[in-house]
């Protein structure tokens, strides 16, 4: 098409910018395509989405790798981790790194904790791991009403490269996250939880991994068998209301729904404990309950370790004394206000 | 002619600074003759040597006898001793050759053995009590832990520090109790769509106290 348009005979003239025409075309498309390729921000998703992509991205897959928490900068504790999950169950094995050798085996919600100083096993149920969190399930979940999601950004960690998610909590009673979701899988590499100030309380992330790792299953669960010799312990709890125990809330804290309430038993040592359990579908509070034994208790006062706040004091209530431990990855008012609305029913 | 022990004991006392302002002069004299020199060269020797300065030491050191000679040519001078600066000069300005191996040892060399030999026995001994009041009972679960001591911003787990925040009523510290509580916390974080799996490994990695 190198000569003039004015100076073609009209049959050519036409032609020409017929064929023009599709040449703009064919290069709109192309550049449309190009649009679309790996590499342009993945598309956006609502927090229900992103969180549900993460709690799927284990399921029927593999992995192997070195977790990390710290907080403050320093390292707390890492430990060495297998994962595998056939579709139908899945079985983790966690090998402490740092403080007392012990190795944790999870099949579903069945966890056994091995002590070999000790000989010791303990053995435990914990509520929920195995199925997808009811409280995120469209129109049951309520966590939208209290946390928004954005991704920011994408880094690399421990060599996959990983959509950085923030979750901001719309309120002041709740911590806020980073989670580093890997790109291809949705798989939760990294994160941090974030008081209001934005300030990193904790952190849990792999320093080093591999997915699609060819972790074994039928291996992995034959070590969940204790060898001889070993004392296995089974932690004891007896499943309970807490309108059946004589506890109410006065006003429920926004946002958090009692998620469970078990009875543990004290002994001869003790009085049982209550353990009332809250969710707001990310974060968790426990008011633990005990008869005051002053023998027993000692000082009032909270603990900060890492994301997890303590609250202990001591309520007169009826007339009767009782000791309250508030525990939880939130903000200390807000152990304080669950602890403020405990009311006894009689 | 070797030195007599007094003029050397001068000289010990000259380097120590333990000399009274009437003695120097005698010191310097002391210093001035036949192997004065040589003897005050191995006196700063074997300072040297017990203060662990070897790599100065070593025969006919140019710096160090620059030093030495600029030195007793400005006590000479203050002092107006016998010792004239042109003398000393003449005196100083040959390199001493001295052989190490024959260098006799210095006076308290034994003693700085024993010093030796204590201090060591003083770290093996702190250890030691360290090792015990800190290592523990690691044989049974159901032995108590110790509560630790407040500490300042940085949380941790992994010694028995505790970060633990004033209350009108006090500071709380850790106890067996509250471990329990809080590894039953753990245990129960269950409903959280961030407990699979990072949750989940996340207080399993958390450190407990030895048990």
């Amino acid at each position: 098409m190198s000569a003039p348009l004015a100076t073609m005979r009209p049959g050519s003239r036409r032609r020409a910018l017929r064929w023009a025409g599709w040449y703009a075309a064919a290069v709109l498309w192309g550049a449309m395509a190009v649009a679309q390729t790996p590499g342009t921000p993945a598309p956006e998703r609502d927090i229900g989405q992103w969180l549900q992509r993460m709690h799927e991205a284990a399921r029927g897959r593999a992995f192997i790798g070195t977790f990390v928490v710290s907080a403050g900068g320093d390292q707390l504790s890492s430990a060495r981790i297998w994962h595998v999950c056939d579709g139908r169950q899945q079985v983790e094995r966690v090998e402490a790194l740092t403080g007392p050798p012990r190795s944790t085996y999870r099949r579903d919600d069945q966890v056994l904790t091995f002590y070999p100083e000790s000989r010791l096993v303990r053995s435990a149920k914990h509520e929920a791991l195995g199925g997808f969190p009811m409280l995120i399930r469209p129109g049951q979940g309520r966590i939208p009403d209290y946390y928004r999601a954005e991704r920011v950004g994408e880094q690399r960690v421990a060599g996959y490269d990983a959509d950085l998610v923030e979750i901001r909590p719309l309120d002041g009673l709740r911590f806020g996250y980073r989670v580093w979701s890997e790109k291809r899988t949705g798989l939760p590499v990294k994160m941090q939880t974030l008081d209001a100030s934005g300030r990193v309380l904790e952190q849990a992330a792999f320093s080093e991994l591999q997915i699609d790792a060819p972790v074994k299953l039928d291996k992995l669960a034959r070590a969940m068998v204790p060898a001889p010799g070993w004392r296995v312990e089974a932690v004891q709890t007896i499943k309970t209301t807490a309108e059946a125990e004589g506890w109410t809330l006065r006003a429920p804290v926004a946002g958090f729904q009692p998620v469970s309430c078990q009875r543990r038993p004290g002994g001869d040592r003790q009085a049982d404990t209550l353990q009332w359990t809250f969710s707001d579908g990310l974060a968790l509070v426990s008011l633990f309950v005990e008869t005051y034994d002053p023998r027993l208790h000692g000082a009032e006062g909270s603990l900060v370790l890492g994301a997890t706040h303590t609250l202990r004091q001591r309520l007169d209530l009826h007339g009767r004394p009782w000791w309250i431990t508030a525990v939880g990855e939130v903000p200390m008012p807000t152990l304080k206000t669950f602890v403020d609305a405990l009311e006894r029913l009689r | 002619m070797t030195m007599s022990n007094d003029d050397a004991q001068l000289l010990s006392a000259l380097m120590d600074g333990a000399l009274e302002a009437d003695q120097v002069d005698r010191a310097l004299a002391a210093a001035c003759r036949h192997d004065g020199l040589q003897t005050w060269q191995t006196y700063q020797w074997v300072g040297m040597a017990l203060r662990e300065q070897r790599q100065a030491c070593g025969p006919g050191d140019p710096a160090f006898v620059e030093r030495l000679r600029q030195r007793l040519a400005d006590v000479g001078s203050a002092q107006g001793s016998g010792c004239e600066p042109a003398r000393s000069a003449a005196v100083l300005g040959q390199p001493v050759q001295l052989d190490p191996d024959r260098l006799p040892s210095a006076a308290n060399a034994a003693l700085f053995r024993w010093r030796l030999l204590a201090a060591a026995a003083s770290v093996v001994a702190v250890a030691a009590v360290a090792w015990i009041l800190v290592g523990g009972n690691a044989a049974e679960p159901a032995a108590p832990v110790l509560a630790g001591a407040p500490a300042t911003p940085a949380v941790t787990l992994a010694a028995p520090v505790t970060v633990a925040q004033p209350t009108p009523t006090g500071m709380m510290l850790r106890d067996p109790r509250l471990d329990e509580l809080l590894a039953a916390h753990r245990q129960a974080q269950g409903p959280s769509a961030l407990q699979a799996p990072t949750g989940f490994l996340r207080n399993a990695t958390w450190e407990e106290p030895r048990r």
